[in-house]
This record gives C-alpha cells, sequence and structure tokens, in this order.
C-alpha cells in the first residue's frame, strides 16, 4: 500500500540525488577522459565549493544586498565556482606536470592536493561544520499530498538540468568542445594536427573545477559542510564513475543516476544494506562489464 | 530496582573508598571530606618544583572536532586555573597536545606522550573505538589516563576489566540511551498511549548500535513489549552521508510517532535541516540522545522546539541551575571568558578530570606528607566524589565497571532561546545514574546481542511497565 504522494516524493529524492552526484562526478570524467588523470583532488573542489559559499558567498550577498531569495540562489554558487576556478589554476601546473607519469605518481600527487586542501579548510574555516541555509529555508516546501518537499532542492535539479544542457553545447557544438573530445580520443595526433592542447587541457581543467564548484555551491544550502567531506565525497564519486564508466559524459548520469535509484531502493527495502548495496553493484560491474554502463562511449 | 536499593548500592561502593582511605563522598547533597586513613604525619617533605607535565589527545580535524575541541579547552581552562592559583602544591602544570584519529593512530600519539614527552598524567579521547584501543596500553604503560568520553560499556566490562591506570569520566555509554528513552517517555507522556510507532535513524557502529539497543529495551521494559512497534530502523554510516533525503522520506512513509536518534555531531545538522524541509518534525517526536551535547552553538542553532534534547547524559551548561549551584555558574562564566563561546558535555569532562587529578594528588599528599606517587593517586581517586560543574561526580573502586564515574544524567526539551542564539535544553529532567546502571557487585553477564551488562541487568531486574525513575 503506497501512497501516490511517497512515489512522487521518492522519485524526487532520486533527481535530486542524481544531480548532486553528477557534479560531482562529470568534472572527475572531464579530467580522466582528457589527461588521464585520476583525479583524486576533486572531491575537494567540490568542498571548496561548498565552503565558499558558506564561509564568504552568503555573506556578501547579504551585506550587499539583504536576504532576498533570487540573489542568494545565484550569487553565492558563482562566487564558488569562481573560487574553484581560481584554486584550480592554481594547481593546474601540477596537472601538465602528472600528466604522461605513473599511476602511483599521479595518485600520490592528487591524494596529497586533497589532504592538503582539507588542512586549508581547517586552517580558514575551523573545525565546526558550516552551514548558509537562509536560500534553502527561504524558498520553503511545497505539498504534495500528506508529504512536503523543500523548494530549493528542485532549483538543484533545475540548475543541474541547465548545466547538463549546456555542457553539451558546449562539448559538441563548439571548436574548443571539439577540441576537448579529440583530446580525449587520441591527445597526439590532435597535437600533431596543430591544436593548442596546452589550452584545451587548461580550459579542461578549469571547467572541472567550475562545476565542482558550482555543484558544492547549489548543494551546500541543503547541508553543511565538515572537514573530511572530501574524502568521503571521493569514494561515492568513485563507484558512480565505476557505475557509469571512467571517462564518460554519459557516464557520469547513468552512474548518479543508478546509484540514487540504488539507494533508494534499499533504505526503503532493507535499509541495513544501503552502502553494502552499492558497492556490491560497482564490484560487478567492475567484474562484468568494466567499461561501465555509460557503454563504453567516450562521449 | 527501588529507589532504596538503588542508595544502598551505591553506598556499598562508597564503602570500598573508604577502605582505601580515600575522600568519601555520597551521592546526592552531601559531601564528607572524612579520611579513613592514619593522621597525617607532622613533617612534610618537600614537594618538588618542577613543573607537573599533562597530555592531551584529542579530536582537532574532522567530524569530531566539534567534540575534540570543547574537551581540549575544558582541559586548558581548568590548568590555566590551577595555574594562576598557583599550581598544584606549588607545582604548575604543563600541557602538551595530540592529536586523536584513528585507533592505531592515537595509540601511537599516545606512546608519544607517555615514552617521548614523559607526561604525568593523560586527559583524552572522544571515540569509542578509541579507548578500548588504547586503554590496555595505558596498563602497559603504566601512565595514569582520564579518558573525557569513548564511552563504550566494553571498555571496563571486558577489554580493561580490572584497570589500575585508566579512568573514564563521562558515564557509560548505555546511560545515554536509557536516559534518553525515560526523557521522552516522561516528557511526551508515552506512559499515556495505547501504542507507541517508533522509528530508529543511528550511526553505523557501536556508539550508535549501543544507543539503538539500550533505547529500545527501555521503551519495551517501561511501556511494555505490545505497546512498541517498531515501524522503521535505518543505520547511516558515521559521517558518510550528507544527504539524508532518502531516509528522510521512508522516516515518514513509516508514519512513526517518535523517531530515536543518537545522530551526532554534522550528522544531525544535515539530517534536522534536511528534515525541516520535508516537514517531519511536524509529524513525529524526534527523540535525541546527544544533539544537544557538543558545541550547541553549532549542532543546533535553529534545532525545532518541543523535541527531547539529549545531552548523552552528561551536561548541559543552564543546569544545574546557576543561582543555586556556583561551582557551574563560575565555570560557564570562566570558560566563556576565555573561549568566547559556552561549556558543553566534552568541556565538562575534561575540566572535571583535570581538578580530579589536582583533588587526589592533594589529598594523598595531606596522608603521605610527600609528593606521592601513582598508586597513591589512584587510591585516592578510587571510590572519590568530588563536586564538578555537573554535579557531584564518583569514580567507582570496585568491579563491573571499575574506575568509571558516574554522575545524575539529564534529559529536555529543546527550545530556541533568543538570549543565547541557539537551542538550548528546557524542561530538565535529572536521571538518577543509580538507577539506570548496573550496581557494584552485580554479577550478570553481558546480554550476547548487545553486549553490555546493563542490558542484561534491565531485562532481568526492571519490572515491566514501570517506570524506574
Amino acid at each position: 500500500m503506497i501512497e501516490l504522494g511517497e512515489v512522487v516524493v521518492r522519485i524526487y529524492n532520486i533527481f535530486f540525488g542524481t544531480s548532486v552526484l553528477f557534479l560531482i562526478a562529470v568534472g572527475l570524467n572531464l579530467i580522466y577522459g582528457v589527461m588521464r588523470i585520476v583525479n583524486l583532488t576533486h572531491p575537494a573542489f567540490f568542498t571548496l565549493g561548498c565552503y565558499t559559499v558558506a564561509g564568504l558567498g552568503v555573506g556578501i550577498v547579504i551585506s550587499l544586498l539583504g536576504t532576498s531569495l533570487t540573489p542568494l540562489l545565484i550569487i553565492p554558487p558563482l562566487i564558488a565556482a569562481l573560487i574553484v576556478v581560481i584554486a584550480s589554476l592554481i594547481v593546474f601546473p601540477l596537472f601538465i606536470y602528472m600528466s604522461g607519469k605513473g599511476d602511483e605518481v599521479q595518485l600520490l600527487v592528487t591524494y596529497g592536493l586533497l589532504l592538503i586542501f582539507e588542512d586549508v579548510f581547517r586552517l580558514i574555516w575551523g573545525v565546526e561544520p558550516l552551514r548558509a541555509s537562509q536560500a534553502y529555508e527561504m524558498a520553503g516546501s511545497l505539498i504534495v499530498g500528506e508529504y512536503l518537499i523543500p523548494v530549493y532542492n528542485i532549483y538543484v535539479i533545475l540548475s543541474a538540468l541547465i548545466l547538463v544542457l549546456l555542457l553539451w553545447l558546449l562539448l559538441f557544438k563548439t571548436k574548443i568542445g571539439i577540441l576537448i573530445r579529440a583530446s580525449s580520443m587520441d591527445i597526439e595526433m590532435t597535437a600533431a594536427l596543430g591544436a593548442d592542447v596546452k589550452k584545451v587541457l587548461l580550459v579542461t581543467v578549469l571547467l572541472a573545477g567550475f562545476l565542482a564548484g558550482l555543484g558544492g555551491g547549489l548543494y551546500l544550502p541543503s547541508a553543511s559542510v565538515m572537514l573530511g567531506m572530501s574524502v568521503e565525497l571521493l569514494v561515492l564519486a568513485f563507484v558512480v564513475v565505476v557505475i557509469g564508466g571512467l571517462g564518460s559524459f554519459l557516464g557520469s548520469f547513468v552512474g548518479s543516476f543508478i546509484v540514487s535509484v540504488l539507494r533508494t531502493i534499499t533504505l526503503m527495502l532493507f535499509p541495513e544494506l544501503e552502502l553494502a548495496l552499492i558497492y556490491i553493484v560497482a564490484i560487478l560491474i567492475l567484474t562484468f562489464k568494466p567499461e561501465g554502463l555509460g557503454g563504453g562511449r567516450k562521449w | 530496582m527501588s529507589g532504596k536499593t538503588g542508595r544502598r548500592d551505591f553506598l556499598k561502593g562508597l564503602v570500598g573508598g573508604l577502605v582505601a582511605g580515600a575522600v568519601v563522598g555520597v551521592a546526592g547533597t552531601e559531601l564528607y571530606r572524612g579520611i579513613a586513613a592514619p593522621p597525617p604525619p607532622a613533617v612534610k617533605e618537600p614537594v618538588p618544583t618542577t613543573p607537573i607535565k599533562a597530555g592531551i589527545q584529542a579530536y582537532l580535524t574532522g567530524g569530531g572536532a566539534i567534540w575534540g575541541k570543547p574537551m581540549m579547552q575544558g582541559a586548558v581552562l581548568a590548568i590555566e586555573e590551577i595555574n594562576e592559583r598557583g599550581g598544584i602544591l606549588g607545582r604548575k602544570i604543563e600541557y602538551v597536545v595530540k592529536p586523536e584519529t584513528s585507533p592505531e593512530e592515537t595509540v601511537r600519539e599516545y606512546r608519544t606522550l607517555v615514552l617521548d614527552e614523559k607526561i604525568d598524567f593523560y586527559v583524552g579521547l572522544i571515540s569509542s573505538s578509541n579507548t578500548p584501543a588504547v586503554g590496555p596500553v595505558a596498563e602497559e604503560l603504566q601512565k595514569l589516563s582520564f579518558f573525557v568520553d569513548g564511552c563504550t560499556d566494553f571498555l571496563f566490562e571486558s577489554v580493561v576489566p580490572d584497570p589500575r591506570f585508566c579512568f573514564r569520566i563521562t558515564n557509560i555509554q548505555s546511560a545515554d540511551g536509557i536516559s534518553a528513552a525515560l526523557g521522552a517517555i516522561k516528557l511526551l507522556n508515552l506512559m499515556e498511549k495505547d501504542k507507541v510507532r517508533i522509528a530508529h535513524i543511528h550511526p553505523d557502529y557501536a556508539y550508535g548500535r549501543n544507543a539503538h539497543a539500550h533505547m529500545q529495551i527501555t521503551f519495551e521494559k517501561v511501556l511494555g513489549k505490545d505497546r512498541v512497534e517498531v515501524v522503521y530502523e535505518a543505520f547511516p554510516g558515521l559521517f558518510k552521508v550528507t544527504d539524508f533525503t532518502p531516509y528522510i522520506t521512508e522516516i515518514i512513509a513509516s508514519k512513526p510517532d517518535i523517531l530515536a536518534s543518537s545522530l551526532w555531531g554534522a550528522d544531525v545538522v544535515n539530517f534536522y535541516k534536511q528534515a525541516l524541509g520535508y516537514g517531519l518534525f511536524d509529524k513525529m517526536k524526534f527523540v535525541s540522545c546527544i544533539a544537544h551535547a557538543a558545541s550547541p552553538a553549532e549542532a543546533v542553532k535553529d534545532f525545532p522546539d518541543g523535541h527531547i534534547a539529549g545531552v548523552h547524559a552528561n551536561y548541559f551548561f543552564l543546569y544545574p541551575e546557576w543561582d543555586k549551584y556556583p561551582i557551574n555558574k563560575a565555570f560557564v562564566e570562566n570558560y566563556y571568558k576565555r573561549w568566547g563561546t559556552y561549556p558543553d558535555s566534552p568541556a565538562e569532562g575534561a575540566y572535571v578530570a583535570v581538578y580530579m587529578y589536582k583533588t587526589a594528588v592533594e589529598k594523598a599528599y595531606e596522608v603521605l606528607g610527600k609528593w606521592p606517587e601513582v598508586d597513591d593517586i589512584i587510591k585516592m581517586l578510587e571510590g572519590m566524589t568530588i563536586y564538578g560543574p555537573a554535579g557531584p561526580i564518583h569514580i567507582r573502586a570496585r568491579k563491573p565497571n571499575k574506575h568509571q564515574c558516574y554522575k545524575d544524567g539529564i534529559v529536555g526539551l529543546s527550545k530556541y532561546d533568543p538570549r543565547y542564539g541557539f537551542s538550548v535544553l528546557t524542561n530538565p529532567v535529572v536521571i538518577p545514574i543509580s538507577r539506570i546502571t548496573v550496581p557494584e557487585g552485580w554479577e550478570g553477564t553481558p546480554d550476547p546481542k548487545a553486549g553490555t551488562l546493563a542490558y542484561s541487568w534491565i531485562r532481568e531486574t526492571w519490572k515491566e511497565g514501570v517506570l524506574p525513575v
């Protein structure tokens, strides 16, 4: 006996979960696709986006424009994205250094960077969990049957949809997009054909940073940010990427969607198995379909 | 168990302290400072002038830091207060701080404190994963160690059943779930309901499992098994989930009357904020054993009103009321002056630990006439009762749970207080500790499923359908 309201809320939760996971995973896949670097630092960029909104962005907006909803929805995530793009720019030389080096170098450097970022968060923002839920609260809730759903989460879902669309346009309809995809297929050939590969790499790293920062910035008002979050997100992001397929745009979406559906179903039927089931699926996919469910497509 | 036997058991425990020649206290309102040892020697040996060295170990990063930071601040405040007043018998206290992390790493840092830093005593630990790891090492290295929290029942029931060197300040873990459930029954008038539908959400590790088991058995015993129906149970990984929305939906869909929870730190922050957006708090009462316990200014800033506010069965800075209990008032004021925030359970625990050391050293000096050896200090500590900010706190001298400290627990209702700018504990209900923990000398065996003596003790000795407090 399941009520309609329940079903609607669950589907809504799945879309929200998919949106958030996609915003984390897509940048990870972009960098792997183009540079063949498994960027363990990536979740720290998402976390930096969260910290920027909670510890800086919302404060700026409120002091300049007062506590009104529209600017709070739009501006803080953009500030977060900007800050993360700057951070990406700072670490970009390391990515150039790492590309073409062995896996162990990449793992050590990117994981080391993640730990450094965590310490920087601690230095700047301290040890307490931070939040800035003004937008989440002001947006209020919608009534669906006997249930309430927060309007803010709809905003996150719509933003993610728009980003998917823009990203698709960028990758498939612009010159730089074509170059990014070409580099991901054969970077030497792309270089040999006269493309400025270094510029392509720079754009890729900054784009991944932009998406992570924006994602973190959009997510934060509905949750809080704390130290250690990067490490937890790292695990989740990798499950998404393994399920969807490493290095694939479509795979990021498929992986995020499957993980969200699995979460909702396990929590509904056997909540004790939540994480276990997600890992089991990841293991099965690694064993039987290592290219992931994204169809093994590059893009 | 009736009130009379509870008190007698408590007193029986205190006899051990008397024999050991310790300072003797009585739970309740009186404090006797008698010493059942030979009269103090007339001539006292000079006390060394070198400083005493304390080792502090606390979470300074990660999700546990909102407990670790106040714990460190509580210890440092006590040390600074003591130093300002001339130290312990004229000896100043110096301190070294090391991080608490994973059990393996925490033990390594502990060894560094003892072997390299050569500390005289130790104050530290929040996690119940760490006390069972450090406890045996403290015994091996023979270092006087006060564990502030890490309150798992297993430590003194099975890992170190006969400790010499380690003590623990915070109430035993089972008391946490039991007091929250009793508080909920009283404050929400659950005895009057025909049926109570309960949902559970707890972090998936020893602490969450322990809280779940003891809340549940308390509800079943006191309300009666037939009147309690568990409609949903979930155990999200500790600090592994930031998006609780799927849990929230399932909890609402299961239509419980109360939601019992031991989520803490960032988990409880994320959970209640998201739950507000889904209207969860209008549909049920949230019964938390721990949400208000640490850093309430951050953890429960805009927590909804009228739900059960648990403080880990330990301390909330407004109680005992300041005008009636100046020790608490002074502590809160000094802590606020030093750190710019209000003290909480871990801060109070660490603060008390340092003062316990001071009191034991001074009493031993009175008896021996010289700076005491560690064994003399331990003899003084065993069975001792001192007055801390939270009220009288007693150190048990005999098994089971030897060297565990006991003080009355407190539970209340949450209410936002504009004077402080965060949710505080109101309508306090004091839960006498002697009624909810296994008495000294009880010879039962730990429950095989829940793993604790407290669980078996409740199952075997509580009467179904009767409120024990």
